[in-house]
């Protein structure tokens, strides 16, 4: 029972992590080229985005330090 | 043609509408009642006994901004025939679609678990322990799906969005004062003391209730999973509209049901309390109260689950519908069970931090709602992809209009959570 609940642990949860990865690269080459016309406006509002979460993240890093 | 057989004309084509209509409605319906889930209900119950009436002309406002947002997802499920998450892949790339794809999950279990504690809460109040709540909604929601049909799944729904309307019998029993109802819901004002930073909370909050991350993924791959076509646009707003009009009035009802016994008499902060205190003045509504708590919990719970589920398939490729039985999509099934029975179980556990969670929801939801509007956006721009469904002019300028708005007050809304006196 023992031997059975290791062999599950050590091959049954490596393989899903192997699994995973792979399925992960998949779709990442699946999709690596974005189809939504990149126009100045679509490129603008991106990037104001990323601005955006990238401030929201900060405050909330911020907040979790000063809360510990 | 005589006046009989013209009236017998119209009578059968405005039937045959409706008939089309009952076949199509659904997600939009649904995603709307869900809307109004635990966490929804709540700031309801708190706005109504701390403002009383003097908000209620702020939720009309929020009709069309409901409306205006689900109805884009209508329409571009109809056509691409993606749900979001997959949409958002294709569109954006992988670094946009793993983001919104984590970040929905993060938020959907983070919500889930507010729902159980909603469904917990309020059953706790007619004495069944948090222990057998937990179990027999989990095994409802699973009995729900089991039979690989989305009718069935839908049918059922539809059944839990009727007890919703608990809330309109319940705002009747307190009997309300209708011209001051009337009067503070068509006319705009602040109440006593003017604008204050408390009030701006509330408000913000009542916002963040009307449109959550999930209700966007949903609706969008509902209408997929429902098999709409783009024929069947119209009927999907109708729907859409139809739910936003109901999501409002039950909030509304819900305000009246604790304005009128709660304003001025007791401070509560969670709709729980608010029916326990309601229990002692007007049993009855009480009673309603707690019964529309936990069917809101409920709702947003197997909205909530399958919104995750669906997503996870689409970018996965595994079988996603709940057309399908449980073998024959075994990933989407064990996704929504393993959403529903962690969510559960977290509830459960003494000493679990669920006020920090409940206020961790608001803050994670700010950091997907932007992004999932904005790709709404411009995905509803995309004339190769949608065609003759784009977005106009007009559309575009309320719908940005909308979105804008939406972004900066949740933003203060989230901001307000994390540092209660930023702005006092």
């Amino acid at each position: 029972m023992i031997k059975k609940i290791r062999e599950f642990l050590v091959f049954g949860i490596g393989n899903l992590f192997r699994n995973t990865r792979q399925e992960v690269r998949r779709i990442n080459n699946r999709y690596r080229v974005p189809h939504a016309k990149m126009t100045k406006g679509v490129k603008f509002s991106l990037l104001m985005l990323r601005i955006y979460l990238l401030v929201l993240i900060g405050i909330l890093c911020y907040k979790f330090i000063t809360l510990l | 043609m005589n006046f009989w057989a013209k009236l017998f004309y119209v009578y059968r084509k405005f039937a045959k509408a409706i008939k089309i209509y009952l076949l199509i409605a659904g997600p939009g319906m649904i995603v709307m009642l869900a809307d109004n889930d635990a966490g929804g209900i709540t700031t309801y119950s708190v706005t109504g006994a701390k403002f009383g009436y003097n908000l209620l002309w702020f939720l009309l406002l929020l009709l069309p901004v409901a409306y205006f947002v689900q109805e884009m997802t209508v329409r571009l499920g109809a056509v691409t025939k993606r749900g979001h998450a997959e949409a958002i892949f294709h569109a954006f790339g992988s670094f946009w679609g793993w983001f919104s794809l984590l970040d929905l999950i993060l938020t959907d279990w983070l919500t889930l678990v507010t729902e159980f504690i909603g469904m917990t809460a309020a059953l706790s109040i007619f004495g069944i322990p948090p222990v057998i709540t937990i179990i027999i909604v989990s095994m409802i929601m699973m009995l729900m799906v089991i039979k690989g049909s989305y009718w069935t799944w839908e049918k059922i729904a539809f059944l839990f969005c009727a007890v919703n309307l608990v809330y309109i019998p319940a705002a009747f029993m307190v009997h309300p004062s209708v011209g001051d109802v009337l009067y503070n819901t068509v006319i705009p004002h602040f109440p006593k003391g003017g604008f204050s930073n408390e009030i701006f909370f509330f408000l913000m909050a009542n916002i963040g209730t009307t449109i959550a991350p999930w209700m966007i993924f949903f609706q969008q791959s509902a209408v997929v999973d429902k098999g709409m076509l783009e024929k069947d646009i119209i009927w999907g707003k109708i729907d859409t509209f139809i739910g936003s009009f109901f999501t409002v009035m039950i909030a509304i009802f819900v305000i009246v049901v604790t304005g009128t016994l709660l304003y001025g008499r007791t401070e509560i902060a969670s709709a729980a309390q608010a029916a326990m205190a309601l229990m002692n003045i007007n049993h009855s509504a009480g009673t309603l109260l707690a019964i529309g708590l936990f069917d809101a919990g409920f709702l947003g719970a197997i909205c909530i689950s399958l919104a995750s589920s669906w997503a996870f398939g689409e970018v996965f490729g595994w079988a996603h519908s709940l057309n399908l039985k449980i073998r024959e999509a075994p990933w989407f099934y064990a996704t929504y069970f393993f959403a529903l029975i962690t969510a559960g179980t977290v509830v459960l556990i003494p000493g679990a931090p669920l006020v920090l969670i409940t206020l961790f929801v608001q803050v994670i939801a700010v950091t997907l709602l932007p992004a999932a509007l904005v790709f709404l956006i411009i995905l509803l721009n995309d004339e190769e992809v949608m065609g003759k469904y784009k977005n106009t002019v007009t559309q575009n300028a309320i719908n940005i209009t909308i979105v804008v708005s939406i972004i900066i007050l949740s933003t203060l809304y989230a901001l307000t959570a994390l540092f209660p006196n930023i702005f006092s």
